[in-house]
């Protein structure tokens, strides 16, 4: 297979960009060059870079080392209306219409016509309908944008990066949310800003998509790039080798298999909720259930309606054979289950607080006494975690916001267990941590589950996943699309479903 | 340095604070004691400029002026903590008093029992107030902003149709005592509003509610799945905040001897103000009662002081806005680096 | 989680039926009677006082609501006892002690009240004595606060416009128990007792011009009135409105078609005007209670474009003056301010002279006439 080098440099190009986010490294000195009149996609894992790698060639985040180069020269952009300017445009993966304006102002947005300072609307209407009939939108340019599906919203997006007149577009997952037949239109209309002569950069997880579409492929890996070749020379199982790499990280303990007894703890039948079209699954007491798949496909939002924080819309929960059905987190909390979030910083702890009084949250009411809170047994319980997680502080009136990732992480942590729960949701338990904090953490996790509780573990760490999990269900698309027992799981497995479902 | 936004990947962009040159350590240090210093230096400074101003009379007079103010504003700091705001303060305050005032016109228990009654009947009002303001924020989701704006115009609108807009007088000597009375040398309004601190203290260092108000200010979405129960925290800060008014509008009137249906106009700002110079973060989370009483404090001894000066009315409200704003850069510098 | 229906209703109908209680007791609550006047004798007393309706029995109800009020206003009162009984300080100030005096006024937000501040200082500087102004924002707690932080500074005596005339009793008292006496300038206030009180005459003005207002449309079958109040509950206000609408009602040929108050602000003013042209297509006469009222409507008179209105005012203001000269008011009444006036009279009760316990001014019509022959100025 040849890989073709990073000759020349094309009309956008990167050269051993490094970027680190909270010291850990989401791109580790990658090569791209982009050539007009080609489409090229960019693949790999969660986490891989692909996105950083846009946003940084697109003007929307800085590099920390390595150039960017437009058309062979350095450059700097100065936030996205610098790398506009140089005709550099993207089409988010979350759309950013602006959805109070008209379609003709979104599609202008910068560089409305104007008379004497005041934008020219009769102009504006008509430059607008010349770039939406390009993209082959048929709606009045003076619709509200807010009117439009999410297909035509996405086409008043790209009829932006046209009026923009740009060289390069990137596109960042532009059919995931479309329905088949306007993915198809989507499609073609690539292919027709291709042969227009501009540089069209795909980023999507659809793999049989991105083999009939794309001229060039590049695969990143843990934020390194692996392989770009021509797509006519690979095929999905060679991609999908090159996506995870034969090395596997030594640091998720190994164990025996959880001996499976006992009626399950948490069963969820055809569960539908905000970001969920239908997930099933069972736990039992002593087991950890791994859920993997792409993010995006609701591994998330299945904990969040689990827990009560968003509500199901079809479906049944049973706890320990009784209807289960949590209206809140409180609801959830009474009936022994609980969440350590995916975001600690946002979603798991009160920044402002010290670590005794995050710790405590969740469980006011056993250590009071009616409204009054018993400062001697809150300060018995702060002890407890800290000794038994082992969380390293110079006190627990800590401002929580000086520990380090890993000892914030055992906060949530402490603080969830001291409710008590019999079933534990845990979503990228060991995200954003250090090495040795990541194995004490599956340490923990792994005492837990010898300890009777039944665990449910959200990860897009593949070697994470596989080791710490008895059993793994995949999901796909906001559904639960298949479940590998320990012996059936391996990457290759995992991801088929992952993609393929 | 720049002042730009930086993004991380996990979090919420993070906005370098002003004056970053400033040592962030020692800024934090200041802004905790900032307010203590700040009123020690003006009593020292108005002791020699303004004649009068130690004496027993006058120091107890700032007292009582201030307790009015004070006492609203423990409610008042509550819902800031939890990053909120009740913009309807002064009018629940002239509501309160007018239908005190209304109910001792025509009360027939004698002195002390109508008195008693007033009192009984300004709490229920006021605090029913406050239950409006949170059921406008919890059930129909209406930002407190707004909803207290809304409360602000309607609530006035009311004292004043049923007053017919006139000041109604109250000549129940019982109920003077209240904004007027003393016990020994001490004021009772400076009783009350030490009553109402220490309850206000209880309720925040003391009692489950008041963990939960703190966290829901630091951040209202980590708070719900930690279990809190978001709505309710907020109904209970809007009713305190109903019934501190009520106390308030009870010394008021008192000591105004009447109800008082125009009155109290732009009473909230003192009270948001003595809780913002007091180091409370509008952004909800942080602060403390003490720093409001200070606050409070600050505010009223600075205008009594330039009042003993001779200064200028125009002068007082310019140096009192620069006071405010002051405390408030303080409050920010101090932070450092913060979520925006 | 509660009904929210259930849970929104009841605080609100819990504060309505509050209301309608409180509203239902105030019907018959009027603030302006002296103390120990009871409502019965407040009625007795307006019913031995006979009403004069002109003959206009149409409106004879009216006029004698708005003339029971008019008899419990102040301003009304001290019309009557004018320059009748003196007050004597029992202890005077020695001569060579310099008199410090304070002077709280309820704002500096209306230029004439500016000007009684000039007035006072002026007056101050002529005869030699110490004078604080104190502004209290127009808020009357914050008035008792300078007042009580006066008298703290130990000055001999308290000049004061009060902000309303309920409130301040119990600080009057804390002056009276040191000795400190006091004096009302302009507005003033029931159930204390002042060292003297030189008030406006608010309800002479109102009934001056509104006799005049009378005669000059005595021609006319029917004149629709506007009438834009003042400062809510404020009883200036009410004696000068009272009065006006008394002359107009026993004319018999005016029809007052709106009330709404201006809080003597421009501005508001302006508002309350506005509305009550939109809503009214046939004005021909628009009242202010005072002179920035009337230039409010004024303004919203030329912004609607409407003609064929005119409009009148009180208390002699420069810029009415110049509004009658061209024509787009009528006419005002002089409102003199009696800042300076009072500061001589403290002076002399402070050392030893007696001072009458009420006064009242005489008030001056102005007409384009008057203006042009030179025999009127305004009064700020």
């Amino acid at each position: 297979m040849t890989t073709l080098a990073a000759t020349g440099t094309g009309v956008l190009a990167a050269r051993g960009i490094v970027k680190r986010f909270a010291g850990v490294a989401a791109l580790d000195g990658v090569d791209l060059t982009l050539e007009p009149g080609r489409i090229h996609a960019l693949v790999g894992e969660n986490g891989a870079g692909k996105s950083t790698l846009s946003k940084i060639l697109s003007g929307f985040e800085t590099a920390d080392a390595g150039e960017v180069l437009v058309e062979g020269e350095p450059v700097r952009f100065n936030g996205p209306s610098g790398a506009a300017a140089r005709g550099i445009a993207i089409v988010h993966q979350e759309l950013s219409v602006i959805r109070s304006l008209s379609v003709a102002e979104n599609v202008l947005v910068g560089s409305e016509p104007s008379r004497f300072g005041f934008v020219d609307r009769r102009r504006l209407a008509r430059e607008a309908a010349g770039y939406l009939e390009k993209v082959g939108l048929d709606v009045d340019p003076r619709t509200p944008a807010s009117r439009l599906s999410v297909a035509q919203q996405q086409l008043v997006e790209i009829a932006r990066a046209l009026a923009m007149d740009a060289k390069v577009i990137f596109f960042d997952e532009p059919t995931s949310s479309l329905p088949h037949r306007d993915s198809r239109r989507l499609l073609g209309l690539l292919r027709e800003l291709r042969d227009a002569g501009r540089a069209i950069v795909l980023i999507s997880h659809d793999l049989a998509e991105v083999l009939e579409i794309a001229d060039t492929v590049t695969v990143l890996r843990d934020g390194r790039h692996i392989v770009t070749a021509p797509a006519g020379e690979l095929d999905e199982e060679r991609l999908i080798q090159h996506m995870i790499g034969r090395d596997l990280e030594v640091v998720y303990s190994d164990h025996a298999a959880a001996a499976a007894s006992g009626p399950p703890a948490l069963v969820v039948e055809d569960l539908a909720a905000p970001g969920v079209r239908a997930a099933s699954l069972s736990v039992r007491a002593g087991e950890v259930l791994g859920i993997g798949g792409l993010v995006g496909s609701g591994r998330s939002e299945l904990l969040a309606a689990i827990f009560g924080h968003t509500r199901p819309v079809a479906g049944r929960m049973l706890l320990d054979g009784r209807p289960y059905r949590p209206r809140h987190p409180a609801d959830a909390l009474a009936r022994g289950v609980g969440l350590v979030p995916e975001s600690r910083k946002d979603q798991g702890l009160q920044l402002g607080l010290s670590m005794a009084a995050n710790i405590e949250l969740s469980s006011l009411s056993s250590i009071a006494t009616g409204p009054w809170v018993r400062r001697a047994r809150g300060r018995r319980l702060v002890e407890r975690y800290i000794a038994d997680l082992r969380i390293k502080t110079a006190g627990p009136s800590a401002p929580v916001s000086t520990l380090s990732g890993g000892n914030q992480q055992k906060v949530v942590l402490a603080k969830v267990l001291a409710t008590r729960p019999r079933v534990l949701l845990l979503d990228e338990p060991t995200r954003g941590i250090d090495v040795g904090a990541k194995a004490e953490v599956h340490r923990i996790i792994r005492r837990l589950a010898d300890e009777g509780m039944a665990i449910v573990m959200v990860s897009s760490v593949l070697p994470e996943l596989l080791n710490a999990s008895d059993r793994i269900v995949v999901m796909r698309a906001g559904r639960t699309v298949g479940e590998l027992s320990r012996a059936e799981a391996t990457e290759e497995s995992v991801m088929r479903l992952a993609f393929q479902g | 340095m720049p002042t730009a936004a930086t993004s991380s990947a996990a979090g919420p962009p993070v906005r370098r604070a002003p004056l970053t040159w400033l040592k962030g350590r020692d800024l934090r240090a200041l802004a905790q004691v900032g307010p203590v210093v700040a009123l020690l230096l003006l009593a020292a400074f108005f002791s020699v400029q303004a004649p009068n101003f130690l004496s027993a009379n006058n120091l107890t007079n700032i007292l009582q002026q201030v307790s009015i103010t004070a006492v609203a504003a423990v409610g008042a700091t509550m819902v800031i903590l939890v990053a909120g705001i009740d913009l309807s303060v002064g009018s629940v305050v002239a509501l309160t008093g007018s239908v005190a005032a209304l109910y001792l016109q025509h009360a027939t228990l004698g002195m002390f029992g109508s008195a008693v009654v007033a009192v009984l009947v300004a709490l229920v009002v006021a605090t029913l107030c406050g239950l409006l303001n949170g059921l406008l924020v919890t059930v129909a989701k209406v930002p407190a902003f707004i909803a207290t704006l809304a409360t602000l115009t309607g609530l006035r609108g009311l004292a004043l149709l049923i007053t017919d807009s006139f000041p109604i007088s109250i000549r129940n000597t019982d109920y003077a005592v209240i904004g007027l009375g003393k016990v020994g040398p001490v004021p009772v309004p400076v009783f009350i509003m030490a009553i109402m601190f220490a309850v206000g203290y209880v309720i925040l260092h003391r009692l489950k509610i008041g963990r939960r108000i703190y966290a829901v200010g630091d951040n209202e979405q980590s708070a719900r799945l930690s279990g809190i129960r978001v709505d309710r925290v907020l109904l209970f800060v809007f009713v305190f905040a109903g019934f501190c008014a009520g106390v308030a509008a009870l010394i008021l009137s008192s000591r105004l001897s009447s109800g008082q249906p125009a009155g109290s106009v732009g009473f909230e700002l003192n009270v948001i103000a003595a809780v913002v110079v007091g180091g409370t973060s509008l952004f909800g989370g942080r602060g403390r009662l003490s720093g409001t009483f200070l606050g409070a404090l600050l505010i009223g001894t600075l205008g009594n002081g330039l009042t003993l000066m001779n200064v200028p009315t125009y002068w007082q409200q310019i140096i009192t806005g620069v006071v405010v704003v002051a405390a408030v850069v303080l409050d920010r510098v101090s932070r450092g680096e913060r979520r925006t | 989680m509660k009904n929210p229906a259930t849970t929104s209703v009841l605080p609100i109908a819990g504060l309505l039926l509050a209301a309608l209680v409180a509203s239902s007791c105030s019907a018959d609550v009027n603030n302006n009677a002296p103390t120990g006047t009871t409502s019965a004798g407040a009625s007795a007393a307006a019913g031995q006082r006979t009403v004069d309706d002109g003959g206009c029995t149409k409106n004879s109800e009216r006029i004698a609501q708005l003339q029971a009020e008019l008899d419990k206003n102040l301003y009304g009162i001290a019309a009557a006892e004018s320059d009748k009984a003196t007050n004597t300080n029992p202890n005077p100030v020695p001569p060579d002690k310099k008199i410090k005096i304070a002077f709280s006024i309820e704002g500096l937000s209306h230029p004439f009240l500016v000007k009684q501040k000039e007035l006072a200082e002026a007056e101050a500087a002529r005869l030699g004595v110490d004078i604080q102004v104190i502004s209290a924002n127009d808020d009357v707690n914050q008035q008792f606060n300078d007042l009580q932080n006066a008298i703290t500074q130990g000055v001999d005596a308290l000049m004061m416009m009060p902000a309303k005339t309920q409130g301040l009793d119990a600080v009057l008292g804390q002056a009276s128990a040191q000795n400190i006496p006091y004096f009302f300038t302009q507005k003033g206030m029931l159930g204390v007792q002042p060292a003297s009180q030189v008030l406006a005459p608010y309800a002479n003005e109102g009934r001056q011009l509104g006799q005049w207002v009378a005669e000059h449309y005595k021609d006319e079958d029917n004149v629709n009135v506007l009438v834009i109040t003042g400062i809510t509950g404020d009883a200036s206000s009410v004696a000068r409105v009272n009065a006006f609408e008394i002359e107009l009602l026993k004319a018999c040929n005016f029809t007052i078609l709106a009330e709404q108050p201006g809080q003597y602000r421009r501005e508001e003013s302006n508002k309350a005007a506005e509305n009550m042209l939109a809503a009214h297509k046939d004005v021909d006469l628009v009242f202010g209670a005072n002179d920035e009222a009337a230039l409010g409507a004024i303004a919203a008179i030329e912004a609607a474009g409407r003609t064929g209105i005119d409009v009148v005012g009180l208390d002699g203001q420069k810029e009415m003056f110049t509004a009658i000269e061209q024509g787009k008011a009528l006419a005002t009444v002089i409102h003199k301010p009696t800042a300076g006036i009072l500061v001589g009279e403290v002076v002399k009760y402070l050392r030893g002279e007696p001072v009458p316990q009420y006064k009242v001014l005489d008030e001056d019509l102005v007409t384009k006439e008057r203006i042009e022959t030179g025999s009127v100025e305004p009064a700020f």
